[in-house]
Order: structure tokens, then C-alpha cells, then sequence
């Protein structure tokens, strides 16, 4: 009887404890009153599910050494669902990652991702009145663009994590933009134009570089496009390219797989994908203007080279990712060391490699006074040159990868740093599990490796160099 | 048998309640089982376990900054943030840096009007060599004269970049004018470049020993990693860590809002217009209504359900807008900005105001407030998703008040009425204030528009 009288009184205590927990946080429910018309689920492909240990290679004790389950699920139409269930952690993160870039938007549409994005970003975060509903619950709703996709995250709290990702797939699950939508979407754009400030020598490099491939525009939209974009051209734009089947969502953090993924096939799986190829630009290595020159309106210069790098699939990326840390990557590195610790020549130093999956490029530059630019120059590409000839000792090689390897952990520490780089990988082709296979690729990089790869792309630069006096100084 | 069991149940629902009301709170609020020692030498230690990931954040607070300078050394707090990883008598600059992101670390420094921060972040299983690492530089950073002559070119150049930079140029101006010429809360903190250009390497020594102490400083772990190797590293690097000189930490009468409005306005070659208003607040001393003003902040302006984004900015009556306000030791300026066209600032103000009366006449809904306190909440807890953050988080507290404010913000937060927005509206925001104008400049017409204006004309 005594045992009776306990089990009821466990049983009750649960009851209470969740009821009032759902109900402490203010939940869109009690907002809006949703219906929730869950059809028929179409799973799809079966479930799969891989343990991924991500720590090993790191050496790290065993307590944080934790494996990360993943699980995909692919809907009929194609989309990806990954879940990554963390349930010690007390966040969710999703991301939505659609692989629509530069290359998807032609010369005449520089812009419409940005609209479509905060279209879209409206959706979730307002209600039928524009009034928010998504800071209520304690979320965060970002959105960005890249060359190669587009990107929607959301950060929650677990309580509400199956409410917003109802949203964002209702969000995404209707093609048609209204005319109301797009007039605001396209007034937030425009506003965040005026104060968004534009590199403008990365823009100029990257025309240069890369002349007639799509990767020569920046995602930054374009005014007078954006002004005239109609919500047809723009509904037809986005049912061609955010199409299912070039679509993955990912989810990190306490959130059940299983549950979310009933939602998500629920909404999305009405979603038509799109059986065209996506067409890939073939890159033209013989680039016309190897050199540019420019005036600048500041007391300083600038030399940007840059130099053809491999893609984010190729077998060559981890020895070019130990190339860009030895030459630019941090305050150790070789361009540092030589043009700012050793000859003072520089205000500020640097390299950029962007993770692309058409061909990328590694950026070097340095800021320094109009009178330095020649020596400047003549360093960097000394500094190249002895890597191209001399390649890297063992030790200095170990300490590069030692760097790109804390990069890396770091990037990941976050349920939404784990989502996107998920995300990344699963969209770019490789798989979702190619994303932990980074430090072991990073570890089999050779001294021998590094010199074949350095040989083999860092050739024939593209230089720009702005200073007050744009080509004509007296110093070369 | 039915009387004991009825009061049984009045307790167990006094249970209930008791822990039901700990599980509304739960979500987001730190743990508190973080560790704290104080050294002989007055330095404390907080190390906080958290193995979620094989990551460790090494932090280092120095309660020195804007605060202690004057109308000489303003900038000095800054400029030795700059020479703190440029070597030490065992490792040059070079060394250093290259050692610390051969242990795969990111290192980076902050000065503010309060205090200085240093941190390291790096793969756990380096956490140790990092620490010493972090740990030489604070007790023997050489300064040398070279170091001094080559950070003294990248300072003046981020002094270059700020005269560029109209938020910059705006809170400068309203410091001056709130603060007044003999707080130093009124001086920029990166100086100017008179004060950058005069520092030798006797000031950076002298500040360095009067400031760099043992008492003024808080070394914060977070991460996954042991206490007691991490523990007995410490102990054993400062056990002998004194400075010769002291000082004590300064106290300024408090300021006065001032009766009206005292308004200045400024050119700037940019295309767009920007207006403050700036209005005397609390320090983070002040509790309940530092708790209050966050609260505030949140519902006013930050946020797209703010209401001056609601109101202005998505009615197309401000480029961007909202609200700005750091707890600071000293009382903070609660200051309320909009950005828009050139020509606009008189309206911009306006509108601003109305926003301030609207608040102090409790014209907001329920809604509001629940939005301000949820989205504050999550951007408290999303801040410190990782060890840096939950650093930053316990340093800046620790450096300003206390380690253990942390411990019940949130809670405090959550506590906030609508009559306590109500109150602490008429308290700080129904004065008088501070204004600035930043007038922009329109941008020139293009070819094509200026032949067509001449045309017409």
C-alpha cells in the first residue's frame, strides 16, 4: 500500500514538474493559437545513423572526448535532415542551408538571395500583424549569404526549439512571395545597403581574378536590382533554386531527431525539387589583368596578391589550409614575422582562404606606408618563393597544424558552429562525416606535400596595389 | 488516515512550488559550482569545469583601464594592452605569439573605462603551457623600447580609423559633456596622439607596477580541464607575484544629470545623420535598478521587437536605432540613437523623445516586457555558450562588483515588473538629458542627375 501511495506520488510530482516547466516559458501557442495538421509522414529514405567521435585526434582527455551522434534522414524529395543530439546541452541550434550562391545568381539578379533570406527571416521571426514572435521565445534568427550557399540559423532554448523549427519549415515550405512581403523585405535590404560598408578591394580583386566566373561578384546586393525585382521574378527564382534537393537542415543540441524530423516531413515534404543540373562555370586559369593599380584616397597603401588555391573537395585543400597557416594565418605566421616583426614595414598583415566549392584562392595582403610598397611586395613574394623552394620543417609543420587544428575546435564549439559546418559538409557532397575527417587530413600532410601543393598553385599572382599615388611613385 | 494525508499533501505542494519555481528559472543560469581561491598576495582565482568540449579559455582581469588615467595619461591602459604580449626576459614578441598558436591558441586583449582583459583560448589538452604562457607575460612583460616604437604605430593608426567613426565620435562627445572635464570617464580611452606619442618606456614601467598587481587582478579558467594540476600551476606561478607600488582605486563625487537639454552639434562628411540622447543612469552598485535599466534597455531598443525598431525604424522614420548602455563601476549613460537622412535630426529627436514619454507613461504592453526580459535572457545564455564567453561574462563582473552577481542575474532579471520599468523611466529618463546632432553631408549628385537638374533649371 505504501508502495501504491509512492509510485502515485512520483507519478504525480513528474506530471507537475513538466506541465509547469512547459509552462514557464512563454511559448508561441499561448500567443497564436496554430492548428497543428500533421499529415501522413512520408519518411522517405530509411534513418541512418553514425557515431562520429570529433575529438579523438585532438588528444583530449576522456571526459570531453564524447562521440556525437548523427543521424540523416532524406525526405522524397531530397532534402537532408541531420540531427546531432547533444542532450547535455541547453541550446538548439538549427541550420538551414540551401545551396544557392553567386553562381545561381545571374549579373542581373546581384541580390535577390539577400531578399529572398530576409523574406524569409520576416516570416519566421513576425506574425500576420509584423509583430515579433520569435524574441518571445528566447530565439535568435540570423541569416546569411556566401558565394556558394545560403544560410538561415536559429538559436533556441529547448523548450521551444519543435515550435521554431516549425516555423522556419512553414517558412521555407511556401515558394509564392506576396507583394507585401517583398516591399518590406526589400526596404530592411536597402536600409542595411546604406550602412553596410563593402570591401571594396576584395570586390576589385576578386573581378580580376576571376574574370568570367561566377565567383568574380560578391553576394552584396546591387541597388537598382533589388529596387526593381518584381514578387514573380522572385518566386520563380526561388522555386528554381531553393529547391529541396539542394537543401540540408541540420540540428545540434537537446532536440529529439525523431520528433523533429516528423515536423520536417510534414511541412517540407510538399516542397518540388528541381531536376536540373547545377551547372558548373569552369575555371579559366589565364586570368587577363594580372596587375591593377589604384589610387587611394587615405595616407596609406595596400598590396593584395593573390594566388589560384584548391577547393574545399580536393585532395589538396589540408595541405593548402598548412600553406595559408604558415604564410598569413595569425601572428606567427611567415608574412607577419617578416614584414611587421622583422622590418616594421606594416600596419597589418594578413591572409584569407576561403573554403569554396568551385576553385578558391589564397589572398595575401599587407597594409603599409605609399613609400614601402615596393620592398613590401618584393618581401611577400620572396617570403612565397623561399616556401615554394624550401617548404617547411617538421617542427614548423606540426605548430601549423597545431593552429589550423584549434581553428577548428573552435569553430565547432557551438551547437551553431557544429550545425553549419555539418551543414557545409553534407551540402558540398562529401557527406556530413567529411567534416571530421579534417584533422586526420590535416595530420598525413608532408613536408613533401606542402612543397608540391605551394608549386603547383602558387604561380602567376594577381596584384593589386591602391596608394595615394596610384602606379606613378618613385619607388619600385 | 484521510487527516495525515492531508497534511502530507500541504507539504508536498509547498514541494512542488519550491521546485517548480527553481525549474522556471533553470533554463540559461549558470552553474554556480565554480571555484574560487584568493593567493596571499591578494589575487583571486575563479576556475570553472566545463567539459563540454576539449576546449579552455585562460582569462586574465586587471582592474585598471580609463578609469585610472587622467588628462596626461589617457590612453597609457590601452597602449600597454598592446605591449603585453611582446615578450618577456625567457621569449621575444615573436616567440610568444608563435608559442602561444603552436599550443593551437587564439589570443586577443580588451581595455575598457573598468578594466583590462587578456585571453588566451586554446585546445584543452595545452591548457597548462598556456597558463604559463599567460602567467610570464603578466608578471615579466619586458616592454621594451622597440615594442614601444612599433605598437606605437599600429595604436595611432586605430586612433586614425575611430576619427572616422561617427558612434565613436558620438559617445566621445556625450562623455565629455556628461562627465565633465575632471572625470576621467570623459577621456577616450585609446588617448590622443599627443598622449600616444609622449609614452616612454619609464611611464609604461611605473603603470605597470602601480597597476599590474596581485590585488587589482582576477585569473578566470573555464573549460575542460583539471582543478588540481590547474590548481597547484597557479599557486606555484604567482606565489611570488608582488608589485612594489599601490593605489588605491579612485572615487568621483556622483554626476547630475543636468536640469534641460544640453545639446552640441557636429559635422561629419558622412551621408547619413545620426542623433543621441543621453541620459545619466545607474552603476552596477545601483540594485535593484541596474537590473531594471538592462530591462529597459531590451524593451526600448534592442531587438527587432524593441519599440523603437517597431515604431521607427520599420516605418521607415529611421535608418537604424536603439539603445546603448554598459554597466560600468561609475554610473552609465543610458543613451537612446537613431541614424537617418541628412536634414532629419530635429525629427530624429523627436521621435526619439516620444519613445522616452511613451515609456515613463507605461504606453507599452505586457507583451513587451515578456519579449524584453525573453530576449535578454537568450542573448545572456547564447553569450555564454562557450568558455570565453562564461570568462568574460564572470571577469566583467568580478573587475566592476562582485564574482557572484552572476550568480543571480538572471533571476533578478526574470523579478522585474512593468511598475518597475514605470519607476525607473520617470527616475532616469524624464530629466534632463544630453544631445548630440551628427550632421551629415548629402552625398553629391551623380552626373546623370546633375545634368537633369540643370536641365530643369
Amino acid at each position: 500500500m505504501r508502495g501504491l501511495w509512492l509510485r502515485l506520488f512520483l507519478g504525480l510530482l513528474l506530471c507537475l514538474v513538466s506541465s509547469w516547466s512547459l509552462a514557464a516559458q512563454p511559448t508561441l501557442k499561448s500567443l497564436e493559437a496554430e492548428p497543428i495538421d500533421i499529415k501522413p509522414p512520408n519518411w522517405g529514405r530509411p534513418a541512418q545513423t553514425f557515431t562520429i567521435d570529433n575529438y579523438t585526434l585532438s588528444g583530449a582527455p576522456a571526459l570531453s572526448a564524447k562521440a556525437a551522434a548523427v543521424t540523416k534522414r532524406v525526405l522524397e524529395n531530397g532534402l537532408v535532415y541531420l540531427s546531432a543530439e547533444e542532450p547535455t546541452q541547453e541550446l538548439v541550434s538549427f541550420d538551414y542551408l540551401v545551396r544557392c550562391g553567386v553562381g545561381q545568381e545571374g549579373s542581373n539578379q546581384q541580390g535577390y538571395n539577400a531578399l529572398i533570406l530576409q523574406i524569409l527571416n520576416n516570416r519566421i521571426s513576425n506574425d500576420s500583424h509584423n509583430d515579433d514572435v520569435v524574441e518571445i521565445t528566447g530565439s535568435l534568427v540570423d541569416v546569411g549569404t556566401s558565394p556558394d550557399f545560403c544560410r538561415i540559423n536559429i538559436n533556441t532554448a529547448p523548450i521551444n526549439s519543435l515550435l521554431m523549427l516549425r516555423r522556419l519549415c512553414q517558412a521555407v515550405a511556401r515558394p509564392q512571395f506576396s507583394a507585401a512581403e517583398v516591399e518590406l523585405a526589400r526596404r530592411q535590404v536597402l536600409n542595411a545597403l546604406t550602412s553596410a560598408s563593402n570591401d571594396q578591394l576584395y570586390s576589385i580583386f576578386l573581378s580580376c581574378f576571376y574574370r568570367l566566373h561566377p565567383y568574380k561578384r560578391t553576394p552584396h546586393p546591387v541597388e537598382v536590382i533589388i529596387k526593381r525585382v518584381t514578387p514573380q521574378e522572385l518566386s520563380a527564382y526561388y522555386q528554381r533554386n531553393f529547391a529541396p534537393n539542394r537543401s540540408v537542415l541540420t540540428s545540434a543540441g537537446k532536440i529529439s531527431g525523431r520528433e523533429a524530423f516528423k515536423i520536417v516531413s510534414a511541412t517540407c515534404a510538399g516542397l518540388v525539387p528541381n531536376k536540373e543540373q547545377v551547372l558548373e562555370v569552369q575555371w579559366e586559369p589565364q586570368a587577363v589583368e594580372r596587375e591593377v593599380y589604384l589610387y587611394s584616397s587615405s595616407e596609406l597603401a595596400w598590396v593584395l596578391l593573390g594566388y589560384q588555391a584548391p577547393s574545399l573537395q580536393s585532395s589538396d585543400f589540408a595541405a593548402m589550409r598548412v600553406i595559408y597557416g604558415a604564410l598569413g594565418a595569425g601572428l606567427s605566421s611567415r608574412l607577419w614575422t617578416e614584414l611587421r616583426e622583422n622590418r616594421g614595414l606594416a600596419y597589418e598583415v594578413g591572409a584569407r582562404y576561403p573554403e569554396l566549392l568551385g576553385p578558391s584562392h589564397l589572398l595575401c595582403h599587407v597594409v603599409t606606408k605609399p613609400t614601402s610598397v615596393g620592398v613590401a611586395r618584393r618581401r611577400m613574394l620572396a617570403e612565397i618563393d623561399r616556401l615554394k623552394r624550401e617548404g617547411m620543417t617538421p617542427l614548423e609543420l606540426q605548430e601549423v597544424r597545431e593552429k589550423l587544428l584549434g581553428t577548428y575546435l573552435l569553430e565547432r564549439e557551438t551547437m551553431s558552429g557544429k550545425a553549419l559546418h555539418l551543414g557545409m559538409a553534407e551540402l558540398s557532397g562529401a557527406g556530413y562525416e567529411a567534416d571530421a575527417r579534417f584533422p586526420a587530413e590535416l595530420a598525413r600532410v608532408t613536408p613533401q606535400d606542402v612543397v608540391r601543393v605551394a608549386n603547383k598553385y602558387l604561380i602567376e599572382p594577381t596584384l593589386i596595389i591602391a596608394r595615394p599615388g596610384g602606379r606613378f611613385y618613385f619607388d619600385w | 488516515m484521510r487527516y495525515q494525508i492531508v497534511i502530507c499533501g500541504r507539504w508536498l505542494s509547498v514541494f512542488f512550488l519550491c521546485l517548480l519555481w527553481g525549474a522556471t528559472l533553470a533554463w540559461g543560469a549558470p552553474r554556480a559550482d565554480y571555484y574560487t581561491e584568493v593567493l596571499p598576495n591578494g589575487m583571486r582565482l575563479v576556475l570553472y569545469e566545463n567539459p563540454r568540449a576539449p576546449l579552455c579559455s585562460l582569462n586574465i582581469f586587471c582592474k585598471v583601464g580609463g578609469f585610472e588615467e587622467n588628462i596626461e595619461t589617457m590612453g597609457i591602459s590601452h597602449f600597454f594592452e598592446h605591449l603585453f604580449f611582446r615578450g618577456t626576459p625567457s621569449l621575444t614578441g615573436h616567440q610568444f605569439k608563435r608559442a602561444i598558436e603552436a599550443l593551437g591558441g587564439q589570443t586577443n586583449a580588451m581595455t575598457s573605462r573598468d578594466f583590462t582583459h587578456y585571453f588566451i583560448n586554446l585546445p584543452s589538452r595545452h591548457a597548462l603551457e598556456g597558463m604559463e604562457l599567460l602567467a610570464d607575460a603578466l608578471k615579466n612583460a619586458e616592454l621594451d623600447q622597440e615594442g614601444i616604437d612599433q605598437e606605437r604605430n599600429a595604436v595611432l593608426e586605430e586612433y586614425r580609423m575611430g576619427l572616422e567613426s561617427p558612434p565613436r565620435i558620438v559617445n566621445q562627445l556625450v562623455s565629455e559633456m556628461a562627465y565633465g572635464e575632471h572625470h576621467p570617464y570623459s577621456l577616450p580611452i585609446i588617448g590622443t596622439e599627443s598622449t600616444i606619442r609622449s609614452f616612454n618606456r619609464a611611464d609604461f614601467l611605473k603603470f605597470r607596477d602601480t597597476f599590474i598587481s596581485p590585488e587589482r587582478t582576477t585569473v578566470i579558467v573555464v573549460g575542460d580541464f583539471r582543478r588540481e594540476p590547474m590548481l597547484a600551476l597557479l599557486r606555484r606561478e604567482f606565489a611570488n607575484f608582488t608589485r612594489p607600488q599601490r593605489r588605491i582605486i579612485s572615487n568621483y563625487a556622483p554626476i547630475k544629470p543636468p536640469a534641460g537639454e544640453v545639446q552640441q552639434v557636429q559635422s561629419s562628411r558622412l551621408p547619413l545623420s545620426m542623433v543621441m540622447l543621453a541620459f545619466v543612469g545607474p552603476s552596477v552598485h545601483d540594485k535593484p535598478e541596474i537590473y531594471q535599466v538592462d530591462v529597459l534597455s531590451f524593451l526600448v531598443g534592442l531587438g527587432r521587437g524593441s519599440l523603437i525598431n517597431r515604431q521607427l525604424v520599420n516605418k521607415g522614420r529611421l535608418q537604424e536605432g536603439g539603445v546603448q548602455f554598459a554597466t560600468q563601476r561609475f554610473p552609465g549613460l543610458i543613451g537612446l540613437y537613431g541614424v537617418g537622412q541628412v536634414g532629419q535630426e530635429e525629427r530624429i529627436k523627436k521621435d526619439l523623445l516620444s519613445i522616452v514619454r511613451q515609456v515613463c507613461e507605461g504606453r507599452f504592453s505586457d507583451r513587451d516586457l515578456r519579449r524584453a526580459k525573453a530576449f535578454l535572457r537568450s542573448n545572456h545564455t547564447f553569450a555564454t555558450e562557450t568558455n570565453a564567453g562564461l570568462a568574460d561574462n564572470l571577469g566583467y563582473y568580478a573587475s566592476i562588483d562582485d564574482l557572484h552577481f552572476v550568480d543571480t542575474y538572471l533571476e533578478r532579471i526574470e523579478a522585474v515588473s512593468r511598475e518597475d520599468i514605470i519607476e525607473v523611466a520617470k527616475r532616469y529618463l524624464a530629466g534632463g538629458y544630453y544631445c548630440v546632432l551628427l550632421k551629415g553631408t548629402p552625398p553629391a549628385p551623380k552626373a546623370g542627375e546633375r545634368a537633369e537638374r540643370e536641365a530643369k533649371s
